[in-house]
């Protein structure tokens, strides 16, 4: 994985001592209250119902096991013990007082690791494929340009000030695990009919209030040109932009006012003097130096093994290989290994500080002391030697981090709600809790197969619940919580926003309802037909009948 | 009044032909007259808005402005973004002198952006 240089290290240091000052400044009556919200928004804090949290940046979910044993140290530390995984492959602490921020950030520097542009109107951390560089259906692995794009877009001195916050995914593989339509800008490695690999620049696609699917802005863009095509399309949403309604404010607002070909004409204009500036030119040296921070480990397994060859009899294990193990991998011997975060009874994506220690020495033990951060708010050890899966699972078991339920209805994405965020409308975590406890029946859940069970305790949709399987949604009633469920969203390469089952049902109802239409599924399903598939094949008809008869 | 060029405090007469320009000018389409004037000014007091930014990369590279470009409303942490998009003459926000404003220029020294 990427390695600082001298200057990289610099900056963070710089960022963290510059932050302090920062604070010293408010505490002195320096910068008001409102100058401060914007400047500690800028390195990830915020302020929240009960207190301060603190999001810390792992830029395409790429850790490190020294950096997962800070983080466990800093949770320790500096907070309650636990820290909570994000959908932007972030890490938030939620109860850190602002006096020791500044130290946590000259800690974290000290591994790597800041917090800048985690929050604020400016360009967010950049996502990707937890995969990426391992996958067998990658074009080519897109680390290098995250890594890229994450210094073209640091301490940006034109973006800082944007109308809303601004996200980047990037993938390079056939099938998005990325969620790039899902973005402001989504960025696809893509082949030309001349072989050429480019990118196909999505723009203007995000959930939220107005949840919308990215439209293709660039077919095919030489990467030479992908900081100024980016740069571009910045300046052209920095100043055209509404600044007039927070929810008018994104991107997506933008070019579905101008429209995708008024917004490209705009963008290329500005692109046409940009593009000429050698200064950001991305040459072919710096994608081969870039590239070779993200070589594979040279080291290949002695003995190959398949995971047939090894002969346990355990059907806890054999669970467990079935729906947390990643079987292809770009090398022989290897695969990847998901560590659920969705265990019975935790919030999901939360790890507590003694499971981030152990993540971190299994990391070095198993897998090249590398750890992924995926956006469905789980971990991956992306090389595992197949031969030592067994001993691997053994390890995880001693910490409850074996739970067999990746991709299950428990594997579900959850935002905070209204527990920890003062924006939410209703709870998610007892709800996710509830749905958990229903659905603990593994043969049960492994019946009903793949599906992705997406929460948002408001309509700012943290949660994904636009894009989910099933989505759901917390919407405040007269002040009591009630849910909204949609059906047939998804974040992959069928993209495709959830379609609404009927009116909201009450918190006391929604497990019964989900169980409806779960069984909906199951009766009318086809051989091996997934939820997904069945909700395409139906349509929503024959899920709302039977949710709204039984309730 | 007071204000830095070059990050020195000097003493700098506004011309009187000087234009100020709101954060929605369309500069394209003003570009003639503007690109007469020998100063341009920008408000950047309000602290979230983020137009003035672009307007003035925009004047200085797009549309190749070689008049002063006046930044009004600086503070100790817009300074370094406010110089790095092309203002040349700063003029503190009401709360600070140009001195205070000087140390803050440099607390990060190495940027990712070598076109700013």
């Amino acid at each position: 994985m990427y390695q600082y240089n001298k200057h990289d290290q610099q900056s963070i240091e710089q960022r963290a001592a510059q932050f302090r000052g920062q604070v010293e400044r408010f505490k002195t009556g320096d910068i008001d209250e409102d100058e401060f919200r914007a400047l500690r928004l800028r390195n990830g804090l915020y302020y929240q119902i009960h207190a301060h949290m603190l999001r810390i940046a792992i830029p395409y979910g790429v850790v490190n096991a020294n950096q997962m044993r800070m983080f466990g140290h800093i949770c320790r530390t500096y907070d309650k013990g636990y820290g909570h995984f994000t959908t932007r492959q972030n890490l938030q602490i939620n109860w850190p007082e602002l006096e020791d921020v500044p130290s946590i950030l000259e800690e974290l520097a000290t591994v790597q690791v800041h917090a800048i542009q985690t929050s604020g109107n400016c360009i967010r951390n950049i996502t990707s494929d937890h995969l990426a560089g391992i996958a067998t259906d990658e074009i080519e692995d897109p680390r290098p340009y995250c890594e890229i794009l994450r210094h073209w877009s640091t301490f940006h001195p034109e973006f800082n000030w944007l109308p809303r916050k601004f996200k980047f995914a990037v993938t390079g593989a056939i099938e998005d695990r990325a969620a790039v339509q899902w973005h402001d800008i989504g960025l696809r490695l893509v082949k030309n009919d001349d072989g050429e690999v480019g990118f196909q620049v999505l723009v203007g696609g995000g959930m939220g209030r107005t949840p919308v699917i990215g439209k293709v802005i660039c077919e095919f863009l030489e990467k030479r040109y992908i900081k100024s095509y980016v740069e571009s399309i910045l300046r052209v949403y920095n100043l055209h932009g509404r600044r007039d309604n927070k929810y008018k404010a994104r991107i997506k607002i933008l070019v579905n006012a101008m429209g995708i070909d008024t917004f490209r004409q705009e963008v290329e204009a500005e692109w046409e003097l940009l593009k000429q500036d050698p200064s950001l030119w991305l040459e072919q040296e710096e994608i081969d130096a870039m590239k070779a921070q993200f070589e594979h480990p040279d080291e290949s397994p002695k003995v190959s093994s398949s995971i047939e060859g090894i002969a346990v009899k355990d059907n806890n294990y054999d669970l467990w290989l079935s729906r947390n193990v990643e079987q292809t991998h770009v090398l022989d011997g290897y695969c990847a290994t998901f560590i659920s975060l969705k265990a019975q009874g935790e919030a999901p994506g939360d790890a507590t500080s003694e499971q981030m220690e152990a993540i971190a020495d299994i990391a070095e033990k198993f897998s090249r002391s590398e750890i992924r951060v995926t956006h469905e708010q789980n971990l991956v050890l992306p090389y595992v030697k197949t031969s030592e899966l067994y001993a691997l699972w053994m390890e995880l078991n001693k910490h409850e981090l074996a739970t067999p339920n990746i991709g299950t209805l428990n594997d579900m994405i959850c935002c905070p709600g209204l527990d920890f965020c003062s924006l939410a409308n209703a709870t998610t975590i007892p709800l996710a809790a509830a749905i958990n406890e229903r659905f603990n029946d593994l043969d049960e859940l492994h019946n009903i197969g793949n599906i992705k069970l997406k929460m948002s305790g408001c309509m700012n949709a943290c949660g994904h619940h636009h894009a989910g399987h099933i989505g759901i949604l917390g919407v405040d009633k007269k002040g009591k919580e009630w849910y909204q469920i949609t059906l047939g969203g998804s974040a992959e390469n069928d993209s495709a926003l959830g379609k609404r089952l009927g009116p909201a049902v009450k918190k006391e109802e929604l497990v019964g309802a989900l169980d409806t239409i779960l069984n909906v599924y199951l009766e009318k399903r086809q051989q091996d037909e997934s939820f997904q598939e069945s909700v395409n094949r139906l349509g929503i008809e024959p899920f709302k009948e039977q949710v709204y008869a039984s309730h | 009044m007071q204000v830095i060029k070059e990050r020195i405090v000097i003493d700098y007469d506004l011309p009187e032909s000087a234009i100020k320009i709101e954060p929605d000018t369309d500069l394209k389409e003003q570009l003639a007259t503007l690109s007469e004037a020998p100063a341009l000014i920008f408000d950047f007091s309000n602290y979230e808005e983020g137009r003035p930014y672009s307007q003035t990369r925009q004047l200085r590279t797009r549309f190749g402005f070689t008049g002063d470009i006046v930044a009004l409303g600086a503070r100790k942490d817009n300074v370094a973004m406010i110089e790095r998009c092309g203002a040349n003459i700063i003029s503190a926000h009401e709360k600070y002198s140009a001195d205070d404003l000087l140390p803050f220029f440099e607390e990060i020294t190495d940027y990712y952006q070598p076109n700013y």
